[in-house]
């Protein structure tokens, strides 16, 4: 599992991450989990990259999970309509 | 929303459409078996759907009814005018039970109460014995969150949202607009649009990308709504409009970029219907044009589901809607030209006539060509609709706690769109009575020495003339002694009967007949198949099954390619003529003296080393005596049976449109329908099934 160093998660952070997530995903096999017990925020910015880090994933018939979701981090997923989109939100 | 629940809703639209009709119908003609039926097993499929997704409130009132809609069934209590009002109430109420477990909107003191009086009323017509003995059912709702508060005069709004690209430069939080959105009244659908995010490659994490798509219910006006978004006005793509406005909706989508994209995109949320796209002037012909799969597949993340669709080559083009009716008018059209370009080549023939012949060849090539083409619109590949069941099959095996590997394949068979639709539903039935009954729980498996998970395979592939669509599994397989000691039970058959294997799992497909020792959300209650086996009759098809103890089962769907025209075979036997479907003939023989010497008056001969059952036309249909000097035999092949129609005369390849037959000649059997021949005589169409069926079963 991929620890996602972040507190927060956000439009300032997001060139860093995506760099990361680059690499994460070239690396990838099956399933790219990221541990998202650090973060404490995120915003519009992040989802976007995480949807695009899940369309690459899917591209290569590989899985984005996201593990350990914080309850802020999951309700700003919700607001954004988009919480069904990600695996391991239940 | 996701594709699942998208899915759902439509299912259940349809459910609460046959519920309605059948209620609508029973208050206009009476009370009847059929319409009862009908409600009962809408109810029924409700509420296991509903199971399926967690919707609880759904489920408990469902159940509620559907005890009732039981001991209606079962004659335990009668139907009355009252109780038909009091049904299409709750059809109505389960309709808003959906809506709002789906929207995830909190049950209001309103619809708590209508709840509570519905059941009160429901549990009064329920006898004693049958009440459900759950408190949980009668108090679900009431239990249920928080109750807002009713408002009144609410206008429902939609609103577009698209980002510029450099919308994250405003330093605006879009997200707290839309939580903004929430308090001006109640946001009822959220959807995030994310077809345009790119890949990480090509991602610029500064670059906004996405959109949303929002349903407001609000006492706001349009003023109120558009000033929530005053600041970022310049760097968003705003559109707000009423719901109920059609004519702004069609001016904004006219607008856009990439139409057909955000109507599918609107339509597959639950936004808008289909009907909503359509003008006035329109409302009849081409409606939407709609690009082809892999966009909305982008944007639900499905899982598996695009497995089966990415083996085809994807679309370019535009695909039309066009109502079917049309089709149907052309294939009609057509069908008489077939007929009297038949008719002029008959009369070239008597006139002797080699040129107007030979234009009547050409002519009838012609047709055949324009009249495969227009079969074809009406073809669709069955894997899109076989898509659907991944997520049934899913459900059920975890819901269960099974494992299970569903595979799919032909998916790229073609199938008339109407076969497909109405096959769906059977279809469904029997995967989920496959993973249900069939397949094992994993500690059983791992006992028996198979592996954990068990395999469901659906497939789909032509077969002389046919489509064969097969469901197999290798679970247990069926068991023979519950089924027969079932069947006796219910007198469906007497105890001393002699039915053979075949026969016996046949009995599975009897009304009410249900083996399972637990009466659950998915199987259990009886319904089904019978009504799976009366809905591949329909379509002139059959079902079979095959099953081992231990090793599991086979279902094989057989269904005709087409439905309008076919290609014939002419024969004669007595005075009438008779259409057999080229595609199931083998060859044809003379029955020749040597054969007849053979058969010392029994009904077979052997053909190159192998019996073959002959069947007599003649005394089938009681035909008068044969004119013809020499008697024929047409070799047959349906599924793995052969048989020999005995004919007297073989006239050759004839291009056959069906026509139904009058009531009367409805439930002749053996015979599907009729033709008319280019004399204008009348021929008639053999049901080969049937003929098979009735042979099989008296030799």
């Amino acid at each position: 599992m991929n620890t996602v160093d972040y507190e927060k998660l956000t439009i300032y952070e997001v060139e860093s991450f995506h760099k990361i997530l680059l690499q994460w995903c070239g690396e990838a096999q099956k399933v790219l989990s990221l541990d998202f017990g650090r973060v404490q925020k995120i915003d519009i910015a992040a989802i976007q990259l995480l949807l695009s880090a899940q369309k690459t994933c899917h591209k290569k018939s590989s899985e984005l999970i996201l593990e350990n979701v914080s309850s802020n981090v999951r309700e700003t997923l919700r607001l954004a309509g988009c919480e069904m989109l990600f695996k391991g939100l239940k | 929303m996701t594709e699942e629940l998208r899915l759902f809703l439509e299912d259940s639209d349809e459910q609460l459409g046959f519920m309605e009709a059948s209620l609508v119908n029973m208050q206009e003609e009476g009370v009847n078996e059929e319409d009862i039926g009908a409600l009962f097993r809408a109810m029924h499929t409700i509420k296991g759907t509903a199971g399926m997704f967690g919707f609880d409130d759904v489920v408990a009132f469902a159940h509620i009814a559907e005890n009732l809609l039981s001991d209606v069934r079962s004659n335990k209590v009668p139907l009355t005018a009252e109780m038909l009002g009091l049904f299409l109430l709750c059809k109505d109420h389960t309709e808003t039970l959906i809506d709002t477990a789906v929207d995830q909107k909190p049950v209001s003191s309103e619809l708590r109460k209508a709840n509570d009086d519905l059941v009160a009323q429901l549990l009064a017509f329920t006898p004693e014995g049958s009440k459900p003995h759950s408190q949980a059912a009668e108090s679900s709702v009431t239990k249920m969150g928080e109750i807002s508060p009713v408002q009144s005069r609410t206008t429902l709004w939609h609103i577009s949202v698209g980002l510029k690209p450099d919308f994250f430069n405003t330093g605006m939080d879009v997200l707290s607009l839309v939580s903004f959105l929430d308090g001006l009244g109640t946001v009822t659908r959220k959807a995030i649009v994310i077809d345009d995010i790119p890949l990480l490659e090509n991602y610029n994490p500064i670059e906004a990308y996405i959109g949303f798509e929002l349903q407001l219910d609000t006492q706001s006006d349009y003023a109120a709504i558009e000033e929530v978004f005053e600041f970022v006005e310049d760097d968003i793509e705003l559109q707000i409009l009423k719901v109920t406005d059609k004519e702004k909706l069609l001016s904004w989508i006219d607008g856009l970029e990439s139409k057909q994209n955000k109507v599918k995109f609107l339509i597959s949320n639950g936004f808008f219907d289909k009907t909503d796209f359509v003008t006035a002037q329109e409302s009849n012909q081409v409606v939407i044009p709609i690009k082809n799969e892999e966009k909305i597949k982008n944007s639900s993340f499905g899982e598996d589901e695009s497995k089966v669709a990415s083996k085809k080559e994807p679309h370019k083009s535009f695909s039309l809607r066009v109502d079917s009716s049309k089709i149907d008018q052309l294939i009609n059209q057509m069908s008489e030209m077939v007929i009297a370009n038949a008719k002029i080549a008959q009369r070239a023939d008597k006139l002797d006539d080699t040129e107007l012949s030979e234009s009547t060849t050409i002519m009838s090539e012609m047709l055949e060509e324009v009249r495969s083409s227009v079969m074809n619109i009406r073809m669709v590949q069955v894997g899109d609709s076989f898509a659907k069941f991944r997520r049934i099959v899913g459900d059920v095996a975890k819901k269960l706690g099974k494992e299970i590997d569903f595979i799919i394949k032909g998916g790229e068979t073609e199938l008339d769109k109407m076969v497909v639709e109405k096959i769906s539903d059977p279809i469904m039935h029997m995967l989920r009575n496959s993973v249900d009954h069939g397949i094992e729980m994993p500690q059983e498996r791992k006992a028996a020495g198979k592996l954990e998970s068990g395999t469901v395979t659906l497939s789909a592939y032509p077969d002389a003339g046919t489509i064969v669509i097969k469901i197999v599994d290798d679970g247990k397989g069926l068991d023979k002694e519950r089924i027969l000691a079932k069947a006796i039970a219910n007198g469906t058959i007497p105890s001393n009967h002699n039915l053979t294997d075949k026969e016996i799992f046949n009995l599975i497909f009897a009304a009410g007949l249900s083996t399972a020792d637990q009466v659950s959300d998915i199987s259990g209650r009886g319904v089904g198949m019978d009504v799976v086996k009366r809905n591949i009759e329909e379509l002139r098809g059959t079902v079979e099954i095959d099953s081992r103890k231990g090793e599991g089962s086979t279902f094989t769907i057989r269904l005709p390619l087409t439905l309008a025209i076919i290609d014939g075979f002419l024969i004669q036997s007595g005075d009438t003529k008779y259409i057999i479907p080229l595609e199931m003939i083998q060859e044809c023989i003379e029955l020749s003296p040597a054969y007849k010497k053979q058969m010392k008056g029994n009904h077979f001969i052997n053909l190159r080393d192998s019996i073959l059952p002959l069947l007599d036309i003649r005394t089938y249909f009681d035909e008068s005596e044969s004119k013809s000097q020499r008697e024929n035999v047409v070799v047959i092949r349906y599924g793995e049976y052969k048989m020999g129609l005995q004919v007297d005369e073989l006239y050759g390849e004839f291009q056959t449109v069906i026509k139904p037959l009058g009531e009367v000649f409805r439930n002749v059997p053996g015979i599907s329908g009729g033709t008319v021949l280019g004399s204008g005589e009348i021929a008639l169409i053999f049901d080969i099934p049937k003929l098979m069926e009735y042979k099989i079963k008296n030799s």
